[in-house]
């Protein structure tokens, strides 16, 4: 008894000297993305858009009263750097991990996701490779097998297409094999002809203007580069140099606001698709693109539409999460979620379906053509 | 029984204390001793609080100011380098002389000779990249970056508008592939771009402070971060335009120390603009290493505060234990007297306070002992009492009394009340009254009026009506009031008196009211019947009355015509027999004489013989004519009822002669004691009735069966104009139960032997209505009788001659 009274007494004077501690710990989230280097515009836009959705929750009090914290790692859109990261963030007991933003990094990190049943909600990861698998992987857009598809099917039959030759950037694999893949199946089951495949690794030694001749050669009737905005708009670059006459298309990855910022008159027309409308007026998307301006100072971008929605998702998880209960169930049984866009939809294996938004750059700006 | 030790109980327990929180009072002293320690630490924490700690701050702030603008020097003469060197190089370009080689090789000279570049490039009037400057080791890949569009760039656009050099925000350069700022500077229509590295900065903002805890870092136009001393976030274009501290800085609030939420941590720090970029230098720390003097000067307080706590509560508990054990002790020493030890040795202390406490605890124990002792004697008493009072109660016979607890849950039910309610206590105790005689509606009203009762003292007497058992209705008179009951909860007594008989018997009379008026009516019909009858009656009756006097009058004609035939029977007879023999006298000398035998002596004896028979011959027709005389006087009286003034005594001898032969056949002595000189004025004929009736009677009713007897006529005067006569008997006397109707009409002890019942009647009314006096008659049985006439000496006047037939 005397013990008990002495302790609790020495506990009351200290709490009273250093102040008291009541507030409720935080929930914390983990993020990985290219935060830096040539992809670092999917990755610092992918967490201007989480941060969105974290000011927001927080300023709203936090989740069942807890405050959300995010650690934020960046992997250079290195699959071994994705990887330490994930590590990293599975040791600090993060409750769900946000990213990663390219599809080279997501196939990295996710067996070790699934090892650790720990939920993965990714950003603008396409790859077909992880889907159709029941694991920890979920995302917020469609695999990119779709947008390949449309982009096929509109070069074949909207603007004639017939042969066309490809720049694809393996230093993302995962994504820009599965998109060319893709592509050029319905392509071909379409009538046309991918004649040359050109392979580069991105580096600060690629000779832009090399590549560009082989890509040009035979003068094909459209030039398909898979690959980064900053990529892009050096291939733009040596291509009007060589007085290329070819339809320039590029995949989702190079719809950004980099491209138009680097490529400027170089790209103008290019053919660029979407995973949203970036004019949209759904008034819910308009109040984002004008906070996130007013935030940050730039235009939005679809890194950040999608990490916003894929924030919004997990933050809707915590929320309704019931005890005993995993995310990846708790997702699986609310099925349904809000996006700043589209409601997003999961199926079993934690995929969703999505539209593909064709646009064509005009005066520095990208307009909805399909 | 049971539940009388509780009003004691309930007595003492008053509501009981609200419950507190106790605690030892080793741990309470303890704790006031801690408190006392504390006291002067904490007014020195307070010292502290108050005057130290702010001008830690003051420091604190001073230091990051120093340290703030240090930093804004640095980069200003490191941005104001580049904006030198390259307005000179756009001097040398200004021409535009040179090939596009020698143009090329400037450029690669200047950024080879300068690290300080990242890159140099000319953009021509179109904005395409015309010549660009690389370090050696980029240069093979010049061809990736010429023809590159820059005119959409901000900064460059600006540069050729106001035809003056531009910064530009940092942006990921295309040609480094890093976070990069560059400068436009103008050269005619051509513009001139130096990329410049940020990656230098943070090692300049380095130099300034060693001191490692603080955190310096650059944001652009942008509120991006552009360098940070700890190379942290570098190259990640994060903004931080949402801090409230940036954007103070933004609106001209600069190097106000704030505290605010970095990356998960709290951090103490200001901001300070760059000018000439538009830059912002944010010096921050983390809020743990600004106050790291405070803390530590408050870890050593609280260091100095626990030790003190600590000794204070050695002391404490030490002082503490002793005196608790002492009240332990005692309260130990108190149960043993609760639990009625009372022996127990007493340790003396040397505390005074402590001994005080002990002798009261010792005078306590006695004093309790005392009570203890006088409360088991009165405890037995009220026992007693109780059973006493609880016996009557059972046994009262008639009163049927209940108890009922609060829920009107029978307690108690005496003898009275089995027989009232026909219901045996066995089965009505612990039931309520629904359950027994009551319809639940009336059970409701039941205990509503028990709680009214506790409220507003005693109910009733009030009625109520009851079910038996057998089904019969009953009625009760009833009084109800509440009693203490145990631990304070209601207790209510019923006490009840049968009034069914009553009630049935009001019911039946309240009938009976409803039917008088007819019945009245019946019994006044039959009444009336009943008095027509009577009047009838009556009248029969005073036909026959009249009828009965006539005869009587025609007896009394009879008796007197008898008498009066024997005692003229007498003289007459003598004077018969006595003319008779003179008769014959006669005869006998008139044949001697004839005979001539004539002799002296003859005639001689004739003579004498003569002489005597006229003598009785005289004196018998004397006596004849007396007698008739008299007879006729009374008979004269009788009838006519004449007034006239006579002697008493003279009346009374007439009358008496009148009764002579009466009297004659009786064995009586009739005395007169009369005085000579009373005259009356009055009526001789009822007198001498009066006297008649009585004599008679005394002779008919006092001599009846016997030999002799005595009869006394007396009369004297009373007044001047008042006499008193008695006529007294003595003989068998009236019983006393006749006595009072002697004078009523038709009264006979004689009836069916010739007694008309009327004779005293009669006598009453003469006396009283005729002669105007007052009858009374007195009489011991077996000693006579006597009656006393108190006659006026002038009877009154007015008279009728109905009245006088009587």
């Amino acid at each position: 008894m005397m013990k008990i009274f002495l302790i609790a007494m020495a506990m009351a004077l200290s709490g009273a000297l250093l102040g008291g501690c009541g507030e409720k710990e935080s929930i914390r989230l983990g993020y990985v993305g290219g935060l830096t280097g040539r992809t670092a515009d999917l990755g610092t836009s992918g967490r201007n858009g989480l941060q969105m959705a974290l000011d927001q929750i927080n300023a709203a009090g936090g989740i069942k009263g807890r405050k959300i914290e995010v650690i934020f790692k960046d992997d250079e859109n290195d699959p071994e750097k994705g990887k330490r990261a994930v590590r990293e963030l599975l040791a600090a007991k993060v409750a769900a991990i946000i990213g990663p933003v390219t599809s080279n990094v997501a196939v990295a990190v996710v067996p070790l996701v699934n090892e650790a049943n720990m939920l993965l909600m990714a950003g603008p990861v396409t790859t077909a490779d992880l889907a159709g698998k029941d694991d920890q992987f979920f995302r917020t857009i469609a695999v990119n097998t779709v947008h390949a598809e449309t982009m096929a099917g509109f070069l074949y039959q909207k603007r004639g297409v017939r042969r066309v030759n490809a720049a694809v950037n393996l230093s993302n694999k995962a994504y820009t094999e599965s998109w060319i893949n893709s592509f050029e199946r319905a392509f071909v089951a379409l009538g046309g002809k991918l004649e040359a495949r050109i392979t580069y690794v991105s580096g600060a030694d690629t000779d832009f203007a090399d590549l560009t001749r082989k890509l040009l050669v035979d003068t094909p009737d459209a030039v398909v580069m898979v690959t980064s905005a900053v990529d892009v708009a050096l291939f733009a670059n040596q291509a009007r140099l060589q007085g290329s006459k070819a339809l320039m298309v590029t995949s989702e990855w190079a719809g950004t606001g980099k491209l138009t910022e680097i490529g400027g008159a170089n790209v103008e027309g290019y053919i660029v698709p979407q995973y949203l409308d970036p004019q949209s007026a759904a008034p819910v998307f308009s109040g984002f693109r004008d906070a996130y301006r007013q935030r940050f100072q730039q235009d939005v971008g679809f890194p950040a539409v999608v990490l916003h929605n894929a924030t919004q998702v997990v933050f809707k998880a915590l929320a309704e999460q019931q005890s005993g209960e995993s995310l990846k169930q708790t997702l699986l049984r609310l099925r349904r979620f809000d996006g700043l866009l589209e409601p997003i939809i999961f199926d079993d294996f934690g995929d969703v379906q999505s539209k593909t938004f064709l646009t064509e750059v005009r005066n520095g700006q990208y307009h909805v053509i399909q | 029984m049971g539940n009388t030790t509780s009003s004691s109980d309930s007595a003492a327990a008053a509501p009981p204390p609200k419950h507190r929180r106790e605690w030892p009072l080793a741990a309470i002293l303890t704790a006031r001793f801690t408190l006392v320690a504390a006291i002067p630490v904490l007014a020195f924490a307070f010292a502290l609080m108050f005057h130290v700690i702010p001008s830690v701050r003051q420091d604190l702030d001073a230091n990051h100011q120093a340290i703030a603008s240090a930093v804004v020097a640095q980069v200003e003469s490191y941005f104001s380098v580049a904006d030198r060197e390259m307005r000179t190089l756009a001097i040398l370009l200004a021409d535009d002389t040179q090939s596009t080689d020698q143009t090329t090789a400037l450029l690669d000279a200047y950024v080879h000779a300068n690290p300080f570049y990242e890159s140099i490039y000319l953009a021509d009037h179109t904005g395409h990249v015309s010549a660009i400057g690389l370090p050696l080791e980029m240069r093979s890949r010049r061809s990736n970056h010429i023809g590159l569009d820059v005119s959409q760039r901000e900064f460059v656009r600006e540069a050729r508008q106001r035809k003056l050099p531009v910064w530009s925000n940092s942006f990921l350069s295309p040609v480094s592939l890093r976070v990069t700022i560059a400068i436009a500077v103008p050269v005619g229509n051509r513009v001139l771009i130096g990329e410049v590295a940020v990656t230098p900065l943070p090692a300049l903002a380095k130099r300034i402070t060693a001191d490692l805890s603080i955190t310096i870092m650059m944001l652009d136009r942008q509120n991006q971060l552009t360098a940070h001393s700890a190379n942290a976030y570098a190259n990640q274009q994060l903004n931080l335009g949402h801090l409230p501290i940036v954007a103070a800085a933004r609106t001209g609030k600069k190097g106000v120390q704030t505290e605010f939420e970095l990356n998960g941590s709290t951090v103490v720090g200001s901001a300070w603009p760059i000018a000439d970029l538009d830059w912002l230098v944010l010096v921050t720390q983390t809020r743990e290493l600004a106050y790291s003097q405070i803390y530590a000067t408050w870890t050593r307080l609280f260091g100095v505060v626990l030790a003190a706590i600590v000794a204070a509560l050695a002391a404490a508990t030490w002082t503490s234990s002793a005196i608790s054990r002492r009240f332990r002790l005692y309260s130990r020493q108190s149960q043993a007297i609760a639990d009625g030890r009372y022996d127990l040795p007493w340790e003396a202390s040397n505390t005074r306070e402590f001994n005080q406490l002990r002798d009261n605890l010792q005078r306590m124990a006695v004093a309790i002992r005392s009570r203890e002792d006088a409360m088991t004697t009165a405890r037995a008493e009220l026992q007693r009492s109780e059973q006493r009072l609880l016996a009557t109660i059972e046994q009262t016979p008639n009163v049927a009394v209940q108890w009922y607890d609060g829920d009107g849950r029978i307690m108690m039910w005496n003898k009275a009340s089995e027989i009232v309610y026909g219901i045996r206590a066995e089965t009505a105790i612990g039931k309520t009254l629904d359950e027994l005689i009551y319809t639940p509606a009336q059970c409701a009203e039941f205990r509503q009026m028990l709680a009214e009762s506790s409220r507003t003292g005693p109910v009733g007497p009030y009625e109520s009506s009851f079910t038996r058992p057998d089904g019969s209705q009953g009625y009760l008179l009833c009084t109800t009031f509440a009693i203490p009951g145990d631990a304070g909860s209601p207790r209510y007594v019923c006490m009840d008196i049968d009034i069914t008989n009553q009630k049935l018997a009001e019911r039946s009379l309240l009938d009976l009211n409803a039917t008088l008026e007819e019945r009245v009516e019946e019994r006044t019909d039959e009444l009336t019947r009943a008095n027509d009858e009577l009047v009838e009656t009556l009248e029969t009756l005073q036909r026959a009355q009249q009828e009965l006097l006539r005869s009587e009058k025609l007896a009394a004609l009879g008796s007197m015509v008898a008498g009066i035939a024997h005692e003229l029977n007498t003289p007459i007879g003598n004077g018969l027999m006595a003319s008779s023999t003179l008769d014959e006298h006669n005869r006998n000398f008139q044949i001697e004489v004839a005979a001539g035998n004539l002799r002296r002596s003859s005639l001689e004896r004739y003579v004498a013989d003569s002489q005597t028979a006229t003598d009785i011959l005289l004196r018998n027709l004397q006596r004849a004519s007396d007698l008739i005389r008299s007879f006729k006087q009374v008979a004269v009286d009788q009838t006519s009822a004449q007034r006239r003034t006579f002697r008493l005594d003279q009346a009374i001898d007439e009358i008496l002669l009148a009764l002579q032969p009466t009297l004659k056949k009786q064995p009586l002595t009739l005395t007169r004691e009369i005085d000579n000189e009373i005259w009356l004025d009055s009526y001789p004929g009822p007198l001498g009735q009066i006297i008649t009736n009585l004599i008679t009677n005394s002779i008919n009713h006092g001599f009846e069966g016997r030999e002799t007897g005595t009869i006394v006529i007396s009369a004297q005067r009373i007044s001047d104009d008042q006499i008193q006569l008695r006529i007294c008997d003595d003989g068998k006397g009236i019983a006393p139960e006749h006595l009072n109707r002697v004078f009523d009409p038709f009264f006979t002890t004689r009836l069916g032997q010739g007694g008309s019942g009327l004779g005293m009647n009669i006598v009453h009314t003469l006396a009283t209505q005729v002669l105007g006096g007052q009858i009374r008659i007195d009489s011991t049985l077996g000693a006579g009788t006597c009656v006393t006439l108190d006659l006026p000496q002038r009877a009154p006047e007015s008279r009728s001659e109905e009245s006088v037939a009587f």
